[in-house]
């Protein structure tokens, strides 16, 4: 089985920081794994989007993920949710947001699955602010751990370490996981 | 399964014995570990094993993670190298020539402009047959952009250099490796580009399995020059010859080729029996070839991706297999043509264009097959230019259109 997801972010939230995390963590369950960047002249602010492929066996494709084909997508700010084909997802796509409410355009879907948590107040409670932009592409991802359990959520905070090694930073990050795992909800 | 998890399940079954963590460090040292890495940061892992003595290289766009990686390692004192931060392409390539000369193995790395920047003296590294190993992050060329394709390497396919072209990360850091042996071959003797392509290896994470020290230094021991300057003995090398010393120079160049084309399996045997994986083959085939309605051949990631196609089209009953040129100088022709021989059909996809006629890789395999007279349906199709990109399934649409045309 192979899993792809695909991260959409603005550049600054650390979107292609988080694939990479996403994959080691994927490493560390025995999978194989990819993290595509997609990003070329980087610019703060800019939507972008990385793509993590999760496999029982090596990857042979390098292409980006097919949309038809992607899992989940991870949306690291609400406003992105429009570059989403919505109509081209496959039904049960999941897809993940950060945002206090669900997104308008996606409330009254039946299709699709959809998640939210609170990523912004989550990262303003743990101190991970840089440079004026909450950091949530870890917190994001402990809500997809909640959301799917495709990998486990020790292994997601061993790649955290790994990511960050020890200390302050690290230890922000984890808690951070911690509170978007009990905080994701499901839309209804 | 990768080995990390036999390691960590080795480690549990062990329980909390505390000559666990001593076997462990123990282990690292003889035995391959699976990390997650870049292409990049495989080629600055082969590299760093592989012990170059001087690394020169520019460290500005177009310029990759790779001597990033590097000169970290130096800086840290984990290579045991002389690093020189050059101010060009074009003097870093100078410096490794010099480097060479003076009885050194050395390694750089480029990418696209750079090493059009780079061009004089990549044709003096090839023309006077310096061995020097230098990776080319490919990536499309003017106007100034950063996407992937192959123009970059094939506008140098004619310089004199070995060229490779990597499927994935796993071979990125295993052909680097083997191009220091194939480079420094007495028999050989010339330079090296280990191709990947840019951003679809070089900046995307996925495993790498890395062979211990110990075993690379059996495969590769340190450099041994064919000749070197040497102020009690001058010479020169390669400066402004007659007509007859370049005639002589080119003949030897193609000799050399030849003698690559027939080396070169054996080095990648060795590095197979003594390290792993790799397999000794110019051209790797993959699905069935006697059951095969078309082939498919392409270079790099392209290769990797029509193996997926393979899989995808033989769930809607269509059968294909996959030719992917490794090495594309030396051309392995007579493993080409025994190869396309046996298949009714031929799709050839090239990232890159010789403007004004075609793909480059589609052109020279049309006129092997005219020399040799084979008899199959040739097509050929440019993609993925600029970074466009190509997934299996657009690559099946191609087979799907050849296999309604006719």
């Amino acid at each position: 089985m192979m899993t792809e997801i695909r991260i959409v972010s603005r550049g600054g939230q650390g979107g292609v920081t988080g694939a990479k995390m996403l994959a080691y963590a994927g490493h560390l369950d025995g999978k194989f794994v990819q993290a595509i960047p997609k990003y070329g002249a980087e610019r703060k602010g800019a939507p972008i989007y990385a793509d993590v492929r999760i496999s029982d066996e090596h990857v042979k494709t390098h292409a980006p993920v097919i949309t038809e084909n992607t899992h989940s997508w991870i949306v690291l700010e609400p406003s992105l949710v429009q570059t989403i084909p919505l109509k081209k997802l496959s039904p049960d796509t999941l897809i993940i947001v950060n945002s206090q409410s669900f997104p308008e355009s996606l409330k009254s879907d039946e299709k699709l699955k959809i998640g939210k948590v609170d990523a912004v107040k989550i990262a303003r409670e743990c101190g991970l602010i840089k440079s004026g932009t909450e950091m949530v592409s870890t917190i994001m991802l402990g809500a997809w751990v909640k959301a799917t359990s495709l990998v486990s959520l020790d292994s997601l905070k061993e790649a955290v370490k790994h990511q960050f090694g020890e200390g302050a930073l690290t230890d922000a990050n984890i808690r951070s996981i911690e509170l978007a795992y009990s905080q994701f909800e499901f839309k209804e | 399964m990768c080995s990390c998890l036999s390691r960590k399940e080795e480690a549990e079954s062990l329980g909390n014995d505390s000559r666990v963590e001593v076997k462990e460090m123990v282990q690292s040292l003889e035995k391959p570990q699976t990390k997650l890495m870049t292409g990049a940061e495989a080629v600055a892992t082969a590299a760093k094993l592989s012990r170059p003595q001087v690394i020169a290289a520019y460290p500005i766009t177009p310029q990759t993670k790779i001597v990033e990686t590097l000169s970290g390692m130096v800086a840290r004192g984990e290579m045991d190298t002389e690093y020189i931060n050059v101010e060009s392409e074009h003097s870093a390539m100078g410096a490794v020539i010099g480097a060479s000369l003076a009885g050194t193995r050395t390694f750089t790395a480029t990418s696209s402009h750079g090493l059009l920047y780079m061009g004089e003296l990549v044709w003096w590294a090839g023309m006077t047959r310096i061995p020097v190993v230098m990776p080319v992050v490919n990536r499309s060329l003017n106007p100034w952009n950063i996407w992937p394709d192959h123009q970059d390497a094939m506008a140098f396919r004619d310089a004199g250099w070995i060229q490779f072209y990597a499927k994935n990360n796993q071979e990125v850091l295993d052909l680097t490796i083997c191009a220091f042996k194939i480079a420094e071959h007495h028999k050989i003797w010339m330079p090296v580009m280990v191709c990947l392509d840019g951003f679809i290896l070089s900046h995307t994470s996925a495993q790498v399995e890395i062979p211990s020290q110990a075993i690379v230094d059996a495969f590769l021991p340190p450099f041994e020059p064919l000749a070197m300057l040497d102020p009690d003995n001058p010479f020169a090398h390669g400066s402004l010859t007659d007509s007859e010393g370049i005639w002589e120079q080119r003949m030897s160049l193609i000799d050399g080729f030849n003698n690559a084309r027939v080396l070169i399996p054996q080095i990648l045997k060795e590095y197979t029996d003594k390290i792993g994986r790799l397999g000794d083959y110019l051209i790797e085939v993959t699905g069935n070839i006697e059951e095969a309605e078309c082939a498919i051949m392409a270079l790099g990631t392209l290769g990797e991706e029509a193996e997926q196609t393979v899989e995808f089209l033989s769930e809607k009953n269509i059968k294909t297999v996959v030719f992917r040129l490794r090495v594309f100088r030396p051309f392995p022709r007579k493993e080409l043509i025994s190869l396309i021989k046996r298949v009714p059909r031929l799709l050839v996809i090239d990232r890159a264009v010789s403007f004004g006629n075609a793909g480059q890789l589609a052109i020279e395999i049309q006129a092997e097959l005219f020399a040799h007279k084979v008899d199959v349906l040739f097509y050929q199709k440019i993609m993925g230019l600029g970074g466009m990109d190509v997934t299996y399934a657009d690559i099946a649409v191609e087979v799907e259109n050849i296999l309604k045309e006719e």
